[in-house]
């Protein structure tokens, strides 16, 4: 039996039998109904450019949400958002963005352009613009890009042979949202985001888990409207990261409340990067409606950033009053046995505290935590009893 | 040899000690030693050295000098002259020749002269690239070399990854890994195979068969990724002793390899005793139990102190032979403690500490499956018992192979079941040292292998229009392409310069799909349901016939009846029974020719060997009584069919030759049978594979028609694997040697009638005839007349 009629025999490799896929020029043609094409030195490039207005957001608070000191000197107005749409979630080298949306500020306005592949194997003039926009940006921006496009874009340059991209400040928005609102959201998508703080209602727009086959069905039969549909959800992605990273910005600034829980979260982030100040007025915003776990964690950030500032009184009021409420009550007796011990001198207050909270840390330390606290207190008694007996 | 004055000095009141005293007393022996087929010494070999290489780089000749390394094997210096030439060299020499050290050296030869260079070693399991990985480090920490050697497989942690992807001289993995973790994704690895220098395959042998396929195919792959990051690395392979290194090399690589072969290595005298038990019960073929007779015998080399390697063929063996000999140790009043089982799926740990007690002599012996076979280090033993042909001379010599000091006599003994294969064996064991050593098969063109390949290929790197896949030419690739551009998994896209490039279009991870080990169909476990547990373990496909619903099940001598068969959950439950019958399931096998392109036809009967459809299904089963082999009844059997497309080789004897002889139609076609099983267990001997792994059924040759109205009966021997790894086109080229092969088996068996050694239990009750004087007459017939 010769090849063809063994290959004739194969089972059906994963795939359906079609018609032929429809013939090259054709394809062009219609995709430039979507998104023009323009000559380039490495062939055409289909773009679609739309501009929209957003306010520049402040690097400073992103670089303190995204817990990365290198972004904070970025020059804002040439940040760079970023977001594709693929041919699959693997990953790997037959992974390929078939759509590269970014948005750029340009004359006070935000640019967003979309880079679309006229076919598999032409991504030369796509990952050149690509290119040329991050030459030109001091930062990048994106939503669960660490993990996903910027690796796949790096693939693309190895790929296409071109140079690696220049190593740029990356924020990614996955991770401050998540940050931010890890107190409310199991789940942190761009597109919850949307609905719970961003104000944007998608309507007709497109599943995520179709998006490859809408590439696919293009290729086979050259209709581009699914692929209109794409572009539509693409765009409408990097809008809503533009005003994600604005709406975070405003709020670690306190110029925007997103109530208690999300305080509670930037609160969080403020304590981690020693805004201690800030992280005490979040935390008392974060106070302000709530009841339960979250409040008490609230009152126990507090207490931790008033430490800090000094306040000692303050933070044994704010653990005080975190007992009742707090899901792991060892945990705030035990920062109390610590408080009453060093700072407040009060070692019977702290002793009773630390039997409390022995069971928030390793048994070795608080065994040697509670007698030392027992030596003082029975060395104090014992002061106290000698100046009696004088 | 010992003589009247060097011969050793026993007291009468001591056990005699050492492999010699044994001996002595198994040929004193007469019940012993008159089951014993086959005593043949191989003389001592002294070994021969090289100087050092005066290129070897002067870091690892003090690595080497820590060691006490002043000079090389002969064949370690060839090795490294080879590969320093540029060439691709396999490695085919004994066990415990020092082959790591062929391979190991050129590696880090590269690396002490290139920071940038890169190696890749692989193992076929896991466990073997943790202990080359040991060793490896220790040997590069005391030769200077800061590149590290980390293992890449499924257990290693994300964060040591990305270490390993950046920044490792050598990593070591295994080809399954390779396949799905590091090809798909080689851009992150693009540093790597930039620098990649060696590819290092050890245990070369064990990649054949539809494995073997696969790595072939990914080996093309893994040349495909490199050359795209600029690098050409050249391949160093080691292997046990198998017939055709070079060969097999060869086909894995797609190219010329060098061979290293003779090796410099020294070694001592050699005993090797075939050991047939006697038969107990002449009718039924039925001799003594082999895993008794083998631990009996390696309860008196335990006790002389030998240290010694028993090899069984299942983990169930093994551990009713670790019973056996514990029970002897305990009924003699020592200690079981100096035998331990060892087998795959123990942890690191205890692996590591059996191989260090036996060392250093806590352990006596040792029962294993074939888990030691794949290189583990427990150093020279004195003696191996293999309880049972493991399948293959090429086997055979390697589990041989673990016995045998530098110095002083040693026993390899290999002790047969009642098995045909063994029978065979044991039947023609004075020619065993003489037997070829078998050839490991692959085919990397299967184009069912192939095509899988193709697109995980696609998958990493798009296919240009006139691309080869390193052997298989241009045309097939695009014909392959466009079969797969069909099935829309593949795109064509016509670039702007009027080339072609065919890109991956799937959102799927082809690598995913495909396995590259074909153990997909899990055992069966035998439940005994009088004592609630596991005696035995069942492949998937002898479930079929052995473990059906009111089967008798025969365990070491004993009978169960399977009272309920639970499919899904892979488990048959038994119970001890006294039938005075045995099952024998009848299995409907029907052989379709799809395509015949080799066909020879003689006046008596016709060859051919092409591609067919195999369905086999176990439909019923007969209640056979023992001793007189009255058929007694029938039951009914119902399980899901199995299907396949595979290539056969067949013998076809047509009518009119049949009716020329002047016997009953239903007794020819028994002989027929007969013949079939005969030339079924050549075959399989032959072919260097398990006889599971050849199917075997006699049908009509052409597509109509099974049963009772045979038109030009057929005997069928198939590959049992989908889409056939060779094993037909192989028969057809021994087609001239087999039937005389099997004329052979037929007369060398003593039996009258027939038994399960030689032509199988036959229909007996049904007819006058014993199976076995039918055979021979159709032998006559065919042309394979009766020995001188």
């Amino acid at each position: 039996m010769d090849f063809s009629a063994k290959l004739a025999q194969l089972r059906v490799p994963g795939g359906r039998a079609a018609p032929r896929p429809a013939v090259a020029s054709e394809r062009g043609s219609r995709l430039s109904e979507l998104l023009p094409a323009s000559d380039t030195l490495d062939g055409p490039l289909h773009v679609r450019t739309a501009r929209h207005e957003a306010r520049v957001p402040c690097v400073a608070s992103l670089a303190s949400l995204a817990l990365d000191d290198s972004l904070a000197g970025v020059d804002p107005q040439r940040l760079l958002f970023l977001d594709t749409e693929t041919t699959g979630l693997a990953g790997g080298a037959g992974t390929v963005p078939f759509l590269i949306g970014l948005a750029f500020f340009e004359g006070g306005a935000l640019v967003v352009e979309q880079l679309h592949l006229s076919a598999p194997g032409l991504e030369r003039p796509v990952l050149q613009r690509l290119r040329e926009r991050l030459e030109r940006a001091s930062g990048l921006v994106t939503f669960n890009g660490k993990s996903f496009d910027w690796p796949l874009v790096k693939a693309r340059l190895v790929m296409n042979r071109l140079p690696a991209p220049p190593p740029l400040p990356h924020v990614d928005l996955l991770h401050c949202a998540r940050r931010v609102f890890r107190f409310e959201l199991d789940s942190v998508r761009l597109g919850t985001l949307e609905g719970h703080a961003l104000g944007v209602l998608r309507t007709g727009d497109i599943d995520g888990a179709d998006i490859p086959q809408a590439w696919f069905d293009f290729l086979r039969t050259g209709r581009v409207a699914t692929l209109a549909r794409v572009l539509e959800h693409n765009a409408q992605d990097v809008l809503s990261m533009a005003a994600l990273a604005e709406l975070l910005g405003q709020a670690w600034r306190g110029e925007r409340a997103l109530g208690p829980k999300a305080a509670l979260g930037l609160g969080t982030v403020a304590f981690r990067t020693e805004a201690f100040s800030k992280a005490l007025s979040f935390a008392l915003a974060a106070q302000a409606a709530e009841r339960g776990a979250v409040r008490g964690l609230a009152l126990e950030l507090e207490a931790l950033a008033r430490r800090k500032l000094g306040d000692v009184a303050g933070a044994v009021r704010a653990l005080e009053a975190a007992l009742p409420v707090h899901g792991a009550v060892a945990r705030v007796h035990l920062a109390l046995a610590k408080l009453y011990e060093h700072k407040v001198k009060e070692p019977e207050r702290a002793l009773r505290h630390a039997r409390l909270g022995a069971s928030a840390e390793d048994a070795p330390t608080a065994w040697r935590r509670e007698r030392r606290l027992v030596k003082v207190v029975e060395h104090r008694r014992g002061e106290i009893f000698q100046l009696g007996g004088w | 040899m010992d003589t009247q004055f060097n011969k050793p000095r026993t007291t009468p009141w001591q056990r005699g000690r050492g492999v010699d005293a044994v001996l002595g007393g198994w040929q004193a022996e007469p019940a012993v030693w008159r089951n014993v087929v086959l005593d043949t010494t191989k003389p001592s070999v002294t070994a021969r050295f090289s100087p050092l290489p005066d290129t070897l780089h002067p870091s690892l000749v003090a690595a080497l000098a820590a060691r006490g390394i002043r000079q090389l094997y002969t064949h370690q210096a060839q090795s490294f002259e080879l590969a320093r030439a540029g060439q691709d060299v396999v490695v085919a020499t004994p066990t415990a020749s020092g082959k790591s050290l062929c391979y190991v050296l050129p590696v880090l030869q590269a690396l002490a002269k290139e920071p940038e260079a890169r190696a890749l070693f692989l193992f076929p399991t896991k466990a073997l690239s943790r202990d080359q990985e040991e060793a490896l480090r220790a040997l590069m920490t005391e030769a200077g070399l800061e590149h590290g050697a980390v293992t890449f497989d499924g257990d290693t942690p994300a964060d040591a990854r990305r270490a390993a992807r950046e920044r490792s001289g050598v990593i070591l993995s295994n080809p399954d890994m390779l396949h799905a973790g590091v090809l798909p994704h080689h851009t992150s690895w693009a540093r790597f195979f930039a620098g990649l220098k060696y590819v290092v395959i050890d245990e070369l042998h064990a990649y054949r068969g539809v494995f073997g396929s696969h790595l072939a195919n990914v080996l093309r792959r893994l040349d495909r990724i490199a050359r795209f990051h600029g690098a050409k690395p050249q391949y160093l392979l080691a292997s046990a002793t198998i017939g055709n290194p070079q060969g097999h090399a060869e086909r894995m690589l797609g190219r010329p390899v060098a061979l290293v072969d003779d090796s410099g290595a020294p070694q001592g005298e050699r005993r090797l005793l075939v050991y047939n038990p006697p038969v107990l019960n002449a009718e039924l073929g039925i001799r003594q139990s082999y895993i008794k007779v083998a631990s009996r015998l390696t309860g008196d080399l335990l006790r002389a102190g030998v240290p010694t390697l028993l090899f069984g063929q299942s983990r169930n063996t093994v551990e009713v032979m670790l019973k056996y000999l514990r029970d002897g140790l305990v009924k003699d009043r020592l200690s079981p403690d100096s035998v331990h089982a060892y087998r795959a799926g123990y942890l690191p740990q205890t692996r590591r500490d059996i191989e260090a007690k036996l060392r250093d002599g806590r352990l006596t012996c040792v029962v294993a499956t074939s888990a030691l076979e794949l290189g583990i280090d427990v150093g020279a033993l004195d003696a191996v018992v293999c309880a049972g042909w493991p399948g293959s001379v090429a086997a055979l010599w390697q589990r041989m192979g673990r016995a045998g000091r530098r110095q002083g006599t040693s026993l390899s003994l290999l002790v047969t079941s009642s098995a045909p294969v063994d029978q065979y064996v044991a039947a023609t064991a004075q020619s065993l040292t003489q037997a070829p050593i078998e050839q490991a098969r692959i085919d990397p063109d299967n184009v069912e292998v192939l095509v899988q390949h193709l697109k995980c290929a696609a998958f990493e790197l798009p296919f240009e229009a006139q691309e080869g896949f390193r052997e298989v030419a241009p045309p097939q690739v695009r014909e392959a392409l466009d079969y797969l551009a069909s099935h829309q998994v593949v795109h064509p896209t016509a670039l702007p310069d009027g080339r072609t490039t065919f890109h991956w279009s799937a959102d799927a991870y082809p690598a995913n799909d495909v396995s590259l080990r074909s153990v997909g169909w899990d055992n069966f476990v035998v439940v005994d349901l009088s004592t609630n547990k596991t005696m035995a373990e069942m492949d998937w496909r002898s479930t079929h016939t052995m473990l059906h619903e009111q089967a008798i099940y025969q365990h070491d001598g004993r009978q169960f009846q399977v009272e309920r068969l639970d499919f899904e959950n892979h488990k048959a439950f038994v119970r001890p029974v006294e039938p005075d019958y045995f099952t024998d399931a009848m299995t409907y096998t029907k052989v379709t020719v799809m395509t015949r392109p080799c066909e020879a036809n003689l006046p008596s009967h016709a060859f051919g060997q092409g591609d067919v459809s195999v369905v086999e299904r176990v439909v019923g089963y007969k209640k056979i009584k023992f001793h007189t082999h009255e058929n007694v009844g029938y039951g009914d059997v119902h399980l899901p069919e199995m299907q396949m497309h595979t290539s056969a080789f067949w013998v076809t004897v047509p009518e009119p030759v049949l009716e020329a002889l002047s016997i009953p139609r239903p007794d020819l076609l028994d002989g027929l049978r007969g013949i079939g099983h005969a030339l079924h267990t050549v075959a399989a001997v032959g072919l260097m594979v398990d006889p599971k792994d050849l199917g075997r059924t006699v049908g009509s040759r052409h597509e109509s028609g099974t049963g009772a109205n045979l038109f030009d009966p057929t005997i069928y021997l198939y590959d049992r694997m989908p889409g056939g790894v060779g094993l037909a086109s192989r028969l057809w080229d021994e087609r001239d040697g087999l039937l005389r092969r099997t004329r052979e088996l037929l007369e060398g068996c003593e039996c009258p009638d027939g038994c399960p050694a030689c032509v199988g239990p036959g229909t007996a009750g049904e007819s006058t005839r014993g199976r076995k004087p039918v055979a021979l007459a159709l032998l006559d017939v065919l042309g394979a007349p009766a020995l001188s």
